[in-house]
């Protein structure tokens, strides 16, 4: 087996699914993943440092997906505020019941400069410096984006569950903090 | 202060890569002594471990691998100078660069027979431009080269003549003939050696000491060699293209102030 080989197995089943959360489509997921390690074929001798391969990968793909699918030129600068979003009260063995296709529908509808953060947190690839590397942003800003995801994302699995109006109210517009684009 | 402990309990997975991180040691610590916000952590971690597992279980398309596999194939080195649209934009902007940079009358340091033969190697890279002929085994691009009488290398590196060629090239830049041997080093590298006949240049390397220098994303080596002034052109680093040298000049480095010009020395 070649490195290259070797390479495209141990990373291309969490690249496709971060690249299935941002692009919402299994099409586009798959084709932002071959565009990805295509870039590596080209371009990957030149990464001097050998152990940041991962990052290499998901940073190239995030770009991809910025440059290719995103309409909106730029995320708004959103500033790390002292008060965490507080989570809804629930028991949290609901969670688990609750269908994993429905968890990637919630995921795809929280607000995406969350979301981006939110999916490499969960599927635990990087640390939470190398996700701040990869969407260059501030760490502090990872860690409120993600504290607001989580609170955006769990109260949209409860719409769900409940039967609810899925559209909800942003989590920014309930605790004053500046609005996304 | 609880707010602040929780922003960064939120991001900490146990067992993840930063669980040790001590930027997360005193919320931790917070958070075994403070019942109110044990709690809550508990409920956090559960939620993330549930949504971390489902988000493992998007399934990935089963052909995926062997389409990115099948698809890297296109740019496996056989083929590396074709159909790839971001060659193409890349050779277009440095055209576009050179032609900017001749018309303020800069050149780069190199002499116009280099800056010629590397936009002809660009040009190859994106598909504008075909190889002469291809052939896997360098004697035999010699061969070729000779009886058509184009410049030939008397002898390639050796750490070049291992590996196996793409092809070659015959280039013409203002009458002076220029031939180019396009070496396949394996996982995707190539190195190109250009080869002239020094009568005629202005300024040539001096025999058999190197002139390092970078032009775009080229790293070179210039050097004479009796009649023959060779240019060896990689995107590799400088280590690995003194490696590609003759053994018995490659600890030689000459900086020529008169050639070099602008030329950096790779780093």
């Amino acid at each position: 087996m070649t490195d290259f080989e070797q390479l495209v197995d141990r990373h291309y089943a969490p690249l496709y699914r971060f690249a299935f959360s941002m692009a919402k489509s299994a099409t586009e997921a798959a084709d932002l993943t071959q565009q990805t390690f295509y870039l590596w074929a080209a371009k990957g001798h030149q990464l001097r440092d050998r152990s940041k391969v991962k990052s290499w990968l998901f940073t190239t793909l995030y770009r991809e997906y910025v440059s290719t699918y995103r309409h909106n030129t730029k995320f708004h600068h959103i500033e790390l505020v002292d008060a965490a979003p507080e989570l809804p009260s629930v028991a949290p063995s609901i969670f688990n019941e609750i269908d994993g296709g429905t968890v990637i529908a919630a995921l795809a509808q929280v607000d995406e400069a969350f979301r981006a953060p939110l999916t490499l947190f969960y599927l635990e690839e990087l640390s939470y410096k190398e996700i701040a590397a990869v969407l260059e942003v501030p760490i502090g800003t990872v860690m409120s984006r993600l504290s607001r995801g989580k609170a955006q994302l769990r109260q949209l699995l409860l719409s769900e569950r409940d039967g609810a109006a899925r559209k909800i109210i942003p989590i920014s517009a309930s605790t004053g903090a500046n609005q996304l684009p | 202060m609880n707010n602040q402990a929780k922003l960064l309990l939120n991001a900490y997975r146990p067992g993840g890569g930063d669980a040790t991180d001590p930027a997360f040691a005193e919320a931790l610590a917070q958070a075994r002594q403070d019942p109110q916000l044990r709690t809550w952590f508990e409920d956090v971690q559960q939620f993330d471990q549930a949504i971390a597992g489902k988000l493992r279980e998007v399934a990935v398309p089963a052909n995926l691998r062997s389409t990115i596999l099948a698809g890297a194939k296109f740019s496996e080195p056989r083929r590396w100078w074709r159909g790839s649209r971001i060659w193409a934009v890349a050779a277009v902007i440095a055209v576009c660069a050179s032609a900017f940079a001749f018309w303020l009358g800069k050149d780069s340091g190199l002499d116009s027979w280099q800056t010629d033969s590397l936009a002809v190697l660009e040009g190859i890279e994106a598909g504008t431009t075909d190889l002469d002929i291809e052939n896997p085994q360098p004697a035999h691009l010699i061969e070729w080269l000779r009886a058509k009488a184009a410049p030939v290398p008397a002898a390639v590196p050796n750490a070049l003549a291992a590996h196996p060629t793409f092809g070659c090239k015959m280039i013409d830049t203002n009458g002076r003939k220029v031939s180019l041997l396009c070496f396949n080093l394996g996982d995707r590298e190539q190195a190109h050696l250009f080869t002239t006949p020094r009568a005629g240049l202005k300024l040539a390397p001096p025999e058999q000491h190197p002139i390092f220098s970078r032009h775009r994303n080229w790293n070179l080596a210039s050097w004479r060699s009796g009649e023959d002034v060779h240019m060896l052109a990689t995107e590799l680093d400088e280590t690995r293209l003194r490696a590609l040298l003759p053994a018995s000049i490659a600890a030689r480095v000459h900086f020529s102030p008169v050639l070099i010009g602008e030329i950096l020395p790779v780093r």
